[in-house]
């Protein structure tokens, strides 16, 4: 009848589907027991236990974005599986959902916030989560359980705790720090015939001498962006803002400015110009990190900025040319600055006092001064804490990492930079405007005004 | 036609569709809507302020330069875009040597996931190492001045546009079906009388066409209202504003600064302009059919 | 009747194969350009967009199954679009039949509804369908995603599929009508065999609609139950750490079954194309 028809039509559908969906299925599942994602197994064994025995464990649900090729996946794996070892954590179970790349987490976590419940554990992905969440109440104050434990709490420094509170109350626990200062290829510099600063060049004018020198030589002196935020740019920018004296200096360091019309602002943009039109390469206007970090692996550019996660790639050969590691060195931003930022703290999104305390311990866990080590060796995260003894044998694997905790303390001025201070969307503004800027289409002060006119649309 | 229980089997027809996309359109097109008049940011729930959020937008230089933007690429879409697709249509329609491969060949840019579409673009286009770079070496044109296709504000949109709009695999296999339908008589009749094959193509095939070419225009200016993701990987809107258009600004007023409330302002914006083209386009293909028949 | 001079017929051959030829480089070009960037380290990736890799080792391709659980994610992709496709096809062709054949009452409310769900931005939707979904259990489902695409997939179809029933004669409905079918013998033995081309485009499209989906699949989901294809490729794009080579490997191990796939489903629409010329 009617249904021969309709269903012989789909039964060509179906079959296509259906053949399809066995052959590759039938493989893949074969392929998937080979090799399939450890991380992945291990949430889904954790995840059926904590069913069946959801009795006497508590279980925790946690939404994890170190996974895949994320730069810390094998640390929270080791993380996750030595919590639950200890005394603390041998009764608690994760229940883990994974989500790739931190974009795709934090669209997930303000969904969550504004129409769900948060996970028990709480990771950070910048963003402005730790506001957005502490002002929807889904997440736990904090307070009591640093005022209970004072040598926990002792770990952190009042800026660190600070940049975690809301309204008075702390809700995330810092992990790490972020620094950040100029890497240089050796090499290159020896090949313009100019000898780097031991620490740091003592003014912008001796750094753009430098530049000039390495571009006489025929050698691109900085590496540059502006895509996804426009990481380097920003941080050289940062750099820029924050040695300019006092005013400059205060500026770079407070939270949400709203007023970037300011002479060191305006002049560190004019700076930005000048470096994108003659110290860069031609693809950093709208380049990604990406081809710009290859640049400096290949030598094609003297000077990168970044942070100690950047240091295990230098001997991945993957990445880099072998030897690479060799070539490079550090130095601070002129004048003896360095990027130093709190890193926004996991929370605890938990509502029963059980399973507060399971997710406090695990967070106490997570920065035990062992495991601030353990987090530096394999991820290169600066430890949140500030004397903590660094284990000599790092010296002799990771000269340059070693190096690293040694010259950040010879930084005479610290100062923030854009993606933990400012608005989500006067980032985007920076990043969208870049370009502009770069090819002359607007005036430095123009520029300025556009990012001001951008902050000022979050203010109510 | 007379039908035993017309008026039953229209429901009956027409309910399962229509209940299912209740589920899930109803609540959002209600919420959306109400919301657009809302103060409504992550930090609180809606409160009603009536217009305020479309007099901000409307206020705002970049959404006009995103409306601006959105309605070139529909035209661009509606008018180029598809009448590739049909040209393509046209030409493997008497199915010539190799026509199974071109036509399987010409859909696969639009199976290919859009993440990975847009870094191949971006690395393809890179000024340094590119295929631009060594196109213009071979051109012998000045080489301090290489193209920076997406980084320079001067020529993103036509290169944002050059990803999607020689692509029109989509609109070919839907031509293609509807010229299947067309009645082989015909086609033998004027084979009889001599025709020429362009003769065939113009005086046959195209009038039978112009149906679903509406169709496929009202498809081709609706994606454009609402393209999103390609935008997304390349360029998110810059540099400046020159990419700029609904979808991402409205993604950007909910992701990047919270406000809902404006973010559902832009999506009614939106769904109104999408509507009166919906309108506008069925309008102008029906009147024209009319005035054939009329003859 | 005059006869065109040859070289007119060649040029004009020769321009159609230089048309077909160009469209078809143009296409193929980035899918086997992802192939062999597939082969390429980070590195060569990042430096030359040209190059070919130095050699065509497998690392890529084993790191792309160590990094996510792709082969899980295909096979659930594979389900949830197989479904969707076959529900929207089936609702679309009996609302779409009645929208093109009659005049009722709501039908300018049924097709307007339907065009401002085309313009409906995903942000928006995803909040209200969250909650909607957690109260009926089927957050995080392989049925939650299959409804949503489903719906997802009504507009488009619906809009091919009424332009398709237009261009079939009403005189064969009439006919069989003044015979004594009834409503359901016409649509099923008369209209549904007819539309058979139409409903296999609307199928194609939907499949390829439906399988790069990645927001609604992210929202809507919390484990590796019901996550498809378009997550899997996120996993390779980390913060410092994208792993292009992997990306493109992943690419290419998804984009060839659906390729196969399209070609299968492709013959039938030429079987469905020659058994339309037979129609009176």
């Amino acid at each position: 009848m009617k249904k021969k028809t309709v269903s012989r039509f789909f039964s060509a559908v179906l079959t296509g589907v259906m053949v399809l969906s066995l052959t590759a299925c039938g493989n893949s599942a074969g392929s998937g027991t080979e090799t399939g994602s450890e991380s992945v197994a291990a949430g889904e064994s954790t995840g059926q236990e904590a069913e069946d025995s959801s009795g006497d464990k508590i279980v925790l649900d946690v939404i994890n974005y170190h996974v895949g090729t994320d730069y810390a996946a094998e640390y929270y794996t080791y993380l996750f599986e030595a919590f639950q070892q200890t005394e603390e954590g041998k009764n608690v179970e994760f229940h883990f959902e994974e989500i790739p790349t931190t974009d795709a987490f934090n669209q997930k976590i303000k969904l969550l916030i504004s129409s769900g419940d948060l996970p028990d554990i709480v990771f950070n992905g910048g963003n402005n989560i730790t506001e957005l969440a502490a002002r929807s109440g889904k997440v736990a104050d904090l307070t009591p359980y640093f005022e209970e434990d004072p040598e926990w709490k002792a770990l952190f420094d009042e800026t660190s705790l600070e940049f975690n509170t809301v309204d008075g109350k702390i809700y995330g626990v810092p992990v790490s720090k972020e620094i950040s200062y100029i890497y240089y290829n050796k090499e290159l510099f020896a090949q313009a015939g100019i000898e780097a600063p031991e620490v740091s060049y003592a003014t912008w004018e001796e750094f753009f001498e430098a530049c000039d020198k390495l571009k006489a030589a025929g050698i691109i002196p900085v590496g540059m962006d502006t895509a996804d935020s426009g990481w380097l740019t920003n941080l050289w920018m940062s750099a820029l803002i924050g040695t300019d004296g006092e005013a400059g200096n205060t500026w770079m360091n407070s939270m949400y400015p709203t007023d970037f019309n300011t002479p060191e602002v305006e002049a560190a943009a004019e700076t930005i110009q000048r470096m994108f039109q003659e110290y860069t390469t031609a693809d950093a206007v709208g380049g990604k990190y990406d081809p710009m970090a290859t640049h400096f692996f290949n030598g094609e550019v003297a000077m990168f900025p970044n942070g100690p996660w950047m240091i295990p790639d230098f001997s991945e050969t993957e990445k880099a040319p072998e030897g690479f590691y060799d070539k490079v060195g550090i130095m601070l931003m002129p004048g003896k600055g360095m990027e130093m930022v709190p890193t926004p703290g996991d929370m605890v999104g938990a509502s029963e006092e059980e399973k507060i305390r399971a997710a406090v311990a695990f967070l106490k866990f997570e920065t035990k001064p062992e495991n601030q080590i353990k987090a530096l060796e394999m991820t290169g995260l600066q430890p949140v804490s500030n004397d903590l003894e660094i284990p000599s044998e790092l010296t002799q694997s990771d000269p340059l990492m070693a190096q690293v905790l040694e010259i950040q303390n010879q930084a005479e001025v610290t100062y923030g930079q854009n993606q933990a201070y400012w608005y989500q969307n006067t980032i985007d503004t920076f990043s969208t405007e870049l370009p502009e800027l770069a090819y002359g289409n607007i005036t430095p002060g123009e520029f300025c005004e556009k990012l001001s006119e951008s902050a000022k649309k979050n203010q109510e | 036609m007379k039908i035993k229980n017309k008026g039953l089997w229209i429901t009956l027809f027409t309910m399962p569709c229509m209940l299912l996309f209740a589920l899930v359109y109803a609540a959002p097109i209600v919420t959306v809507f109400y919301t657009s008049l809302c103060n409504y940011t992550t930090f609180s729930s809606p409160e009603f302020t009536g217009l305020k959020n479309f007099m901000t937008i409307f206020a705002d230089e970049s959404f006009r330069i995103s409306i601006k933007n959105t309605l070139v690429w529909v035209l661009l879409q509606s008018t180029f875009h598809v009448t590739l697709g049909l040209a393509m249509a046209l030409v493997l329609r008497r199915k010539p040597k190799g026509w199974q491969v071109v036509r399987t060949a010409y859909m696969i840019p639009n199976i290919i996931p859009t993440a990975a579409t847009g870094v191949m673009f971006t690395l393809l286009l890179n000024p340094s190492f590119g295929v631009i770079k060594p196109l213009w070496e071979k051109l012998g044109l000045d080489m301090s001045r290489v193209p920076n296709l997406f980084g320079n504000s001067r020529y993103a949109f036509w290169t944002v546009t050059l990803t999607w709009i020689l692509y029109s695999g989509f609109n070919t296999i839907i031509f293609l079906a509807e010229m299947g339908a067309i009645d082989k008589e015909i086609y033998e009749a004027a084979r009889v009388d001599g025709a020429k094959p362009w003769q065939v193509d113009r005086y046959i095939t195209l009038p039978l066409m112009k149906n679903i070419f509406g169709t496929c225009v009202t498809l081709a200016s609706v994606a454009m209202v609402s393209q999103f993701d390609i935008i997304y990987m390349t360029t998110k809107g810059g540099p400046g504003s020159s990419t700029l258009n609904l979808p991402i600004y409205l993604y950007k007023a909910a992701t990047l600064e919270n406000n809902y409330g404006k973010a559902n302002a832009v999506g009614v914006v939106q769904i109104v302009i999408g509507i009166t083209l919906v309108l506008l386009i069925q309008r102008l293909f029906m009147t024209r059919a009319g005035e054939e028949d009329g003859r | 009747m005059k006869k065109t001079p040859q070289g007119i017929i060649y040029a004009a051959k020769t321009a159609k194969y230089i048309f077909m030829l160009f469209f078809t480089l143009i296409a193929v070009a980035p899918i086997l350009w992802a192939g062999i960037s597939s082969f390429k380290t980070y590195a060569e990736i990042n430096s030359s967009a040209l190059s070919f890799p130095s050699s065509f080792r497998l690392d890529n391709y084993r790191a792309a199954f160590q990094y996510a659980p792709i082969a899980r994610y295909f096979c659930n992709s594979v389900i949830i679009v197989g479904l969707s496709v076959l529900v929207t096809v089936a609702l679309v062709a009996m609302c779409a039949y009645i929208i093109s054949r009659f005049r009722f009452k709501l039908k300018t409310l049924i097709v307007l509804l339907i065009s401002a769900s085309l313009m409906l931005p995903a942000q928006a939707i995803s909040q209200p369908l969250f909650a909607i979904f957690q109260k009926l259990h089927i957050f995080d489902t392989k049925l939650g995603l299959i409804i949503v695409y489903s719906a997802m997939g009504i507009p488009m179809s619906f809009f091919v599929m009424v332009s398709y029933y237009k261009t079939i004669s009403t005189a064969l409905e009439e006919s069989a009508y003044i015979d004594g079918a009834s409503f359901l013998q016409t649509f099923g033995y008369i209209i549904l065999p007819l539309a058979k081309p139409g409903l296999v485009t609307i199928a194609l499209l939907q499949f390829i609609n439906t399988w790069n989906e990645f927001y609604f699949a992210l929202m809507l989901t919390s484990g590796d139950s019901a996550r498809t294809v378009p997550i899997a490729l996120n996993y390779y794009m980390g913060t410092f750490a994208n792993n292009y080579s992997a990306l493109f490997a992943a690419v290419v191990m998804t984009v060839l079954p659906t390729i196969i796939l399209f070609i299968v489903l492709q013959k039938q629409v030429v079987e469905s194309l020659t058994a339309g010329a037979v129609k009176g």
